[in-house]
């Protein structure tokens, strides 16, 4: 298990190099040139050219390269172009925000997605699962900045209930702590600014676990199905189980790799930034952020997300795979290795 | 043996399932799995039922276990009807009535533990208690002929023999009176599938089982069973004692499927008997003689609807030509 846990993290080496290489090519060949966003269009030649020199834009790309890893390596992903502070810092202060959707989001989707999986797969054809199944279609196929406004129309506009945006009334930003708000609150003991935070949350959250929650639905009544077709399932019904212990015990549990799979995939691509999510409820997180950063050319702080969002996509990978071995009985990763 | 106890009987017994074709589905057909079949099991007897892919004698052994619900027709059960009870209640005769299925590769739950799935049926049928199961999965455990020291492994780590031996045990962990074996050998190697019926047949004894055995050749069933049913096409065309049924079959199907046992001697020629055409399809069933079709004789109640007919001692026949021969001969 050791042995292949090591193994698996040699792996990121050639992944990340790869992400780097592409995503400072594609930067450098296709995005406009950041001199002139930054000094404005009415700057002169002369001093577009002193900044990109001061950048070390003029240097053959692949010296650049080269003085860009082994910055890198040294911790310093460099200086963000337009707010003079340093990427690492700049990330870490947005990555809280993120993170914080995306969990809520996630459990949101898992839970609904499993619950209304399962009871399609068991009621299958039923006007129920039916009526399941539409709504996951829906929910696949819904633009996310849509279904965004939507629900703001209906629920911050008409009802009042919630906010439309940001992620907590400035006044009871919670000063200093992790930046987890719902961490920082609850330390602190303010149930004020927790509840205050999650009114903000909910609504991006629902958005953003919209999609997820349609896949990981239909994810979970096809490997149900699948499951309760198999010849054990006969067996633990001839045993004389319930059909609540054979629907838990034996299906779901036979069931659950495929759902655990994907709920990790989604868990990952949920991380690497909601752009359109977090763009429409204005949630300062590495979504809106990168999108900004696009926008204008800051060449550091583009690197900088794309190699974290992969980082953590191929780590979400591992994760799924060591919980397999957890799971199934059948999984052995040492003896692979060996 | 004149006086033997009913465990099982079947009466008028039938199972449709309704199969729905058309662009929107609007034509209902009725696919008659099993119609129509009474049959008694004695207490204690091995019970033979065989007959080709697509008769309808697995969906009978489904009904008896209580996999299926019947469509019409009565399970009586030590007397209870179980086609009449709930499913709640019917969960009770789950400890009476085991099965054990034809593939032991997939009807063992591949998350469980050997224990686990031995253990689970004491558990939810509470036959017993506590540390009495753990000493009854040792011991049914030696019953089968496998080391109780293999009782934390996973189905994945045994071979197809002794995974139906697991699922041998997993049947009398609660103390069944009636066994259903549903082609319980043929999907195992020759040589296994004699160990298996050996296994079979011994524990029979030990723990005074009842067995119906569920087979596609009459090979396959001789070897254990008392008497032998031949099923044709969702009904049940013959039934004699295992020696009546070899020496002396009366229904022109019984006597196709004797004929196409292989014999060990190559300089006897025995005439085999080749059927002509398929079996045909259980959505709307021939009416009058189910086996008209197929039959190798000329005989005048092919129009006939054949219903089962006590001919000499405990040998019933669904076919009057063969009744009329049996009588004129006698």
């Amino acid at each position: 298990m050791l042995l292949y846990f090591i193994k698996r993290v040699l792996m990121l080496i050639p992944v990340l190099f790869f992400v780097s290489v592409l995503v400072f090519l594609i930067m450098r060949v296709f995005s406009p040139d950041p001199a002139t966003i930054v000094l404005g269009q009415h700057t002169t030649l002369e001093k577009a050219n002193a900044w990109r020199e001061q950048m070390g834009l003029n240097e053959p790309i692949i010296q650049q390269y080269l003085d860009y890893m082994y910055n890198v390596l040294h911790g310093d992903f460099g200086v963000s172009y337009f707010t003079n502070t340093p990427v690492t810092t700049e990330l870490l202060s947005r990555l809280p925000a993120t993170i914080e959707l995306s969990v809520i989001a996630i459990i949101i989707a898992s839970i609904v997605g499993v619950f209304f999986g399962i009871i399609s797969a068991v009621k299958k054809n039923s006007l129920i699962d039916n009526f399941t199944m539409t709504t996951a279609l829906i929910g696949v196929s819904m633009p996310v900045f849509w279904l965004g406004m939507l629900l703001i129309i209906l629920f911050s506009g008409y009802l009042h209930l919630v906010p439309s945006g940001g992620r907590i009334d400035a006044l009871m930003r919670p000063l200093g702590g992790t930046g987890f708000y719902f961490y920082d609150t609850l330390v602190i003991g303010d149930y004020e600014a927790f509840f205050n935070a999650l009114q903000h949350a909910i609504l991006p959250a629902i958005t953003l676990a919209g999609y997820s929650m349609a896949i990981i639905t239909r994810m979970t009544r096809s490997s149900m199905l699948d499951v309760l077709h198999q010849d054990y399932i006969r067996t633990a019904k001839a045993k004389g189980l319930s059909s609540y212990r054979v629907i838990f015990k034996h299906a779901f549990r036979n069931a659950l790799l495929p759902i655990i799979t994907v709920i990790g995939l989604q868990f990952g691509s949920l991380l690497s930034g909601a752009v359109l999510t977090e763009t429409v409820f204005a949630w300062p997180g590495i979504g809106a952020y990168s999108v900004q950063c696009i926008l204008r050319s800051d060449f550091p702080v583009i690197q900088g997300v794309v190699l974290i969002v992969a980082f953590i996509f191929v780590m979400m990978n591992l994760l799924v795979d060591l919980l397999y071995a957890a799971l199934d009985p059948r999984v052995k990763y040492a003896q692979e290795s060996a | 043996m004149s006086e033997r106890e009913v465990l099982l009987e079947l009466k008028d017994l039938c199972k449709y399932f309704p199969v729905r074709s058309g662009l929107f589905k609007q034509h209902l057909n009725l696919l008659k799995a099993v119609d129509d079949v009474s049959l008694q099991i004695y207490r204690g007897e091995a019970f033979g039922l065989v007959g080709e892919s697509g008769c309808g004698k697995t969906t009978l052994g489904k009904m008896i276990a209580g996999l299926y619900h019947p469509t019409r027709g009565s399970i009586f059960f030590q007397g209870t009807d179980l086609a009449a009870l709930k499913d709640n209640q019917r969960r009770h005769f789950c400890r009476d009535i085991q099965m054990i299925f034809q593939d032991p590769y997939s009807s063992l739950n591949p998350r469980m533990t050997i224990e686990e799935i031995i253990s689970e049926p004491m558990i939810v049928n509470k036959t017993h208690k506590g540390a009495e199961i753990g000493k009854r999965v040792d011991h049914l455990l030696n019953c089968v002929g496998l080391a109780s020291a293999y009782k934390n492994r996973y189905p994945h780590e045994f071979s197809g023999g002794q995974r139906q031996r697991i699922g041998i045990a997993r049947a009398l962990a609660v103390n069944p009176k009636l066994i259903i074996c549903d082609e319980a050998v043929s999907a195992l190697d020759v040589s296994i599938q004699a160990q298996i019926l050996n296994l079979l047949s011994d524990l029979k004894d030990e723990f005074k089982l009842t067995y119906l055995f569920i087979a596609h050749g009459l090979a396959a069933v001789k070897h254990i069973s008392d008497r032998i049913g031949v099923m044709y096409l969702g009904s049940i065309v013959e039934v004699a004692p295992k020696a009546a049924i070899y020496d002396a079959p009366l229904h022109p199907y019984t006597r196709a499927l004797i004929s196409a046992i292989p014999i060990m001697d190559p300089h006897k020629r025995k005439q085999r008997i080749l059927l002509q055409g398929d079996l045909p399809s259980p959505i709307d069933p021939p009416s009058g003689c189910r086996f008209a079709g197929r039959c190798f004789e000329r005989c005048p109640y092919a129009e006939q609807a054949q219903v089962l007919h006590p001919c000499g001692s405990n040998h019933l026949v669904a076919c009057s030509a063969a009744l009329e021969r049996a009588h004129s001969a006698a």
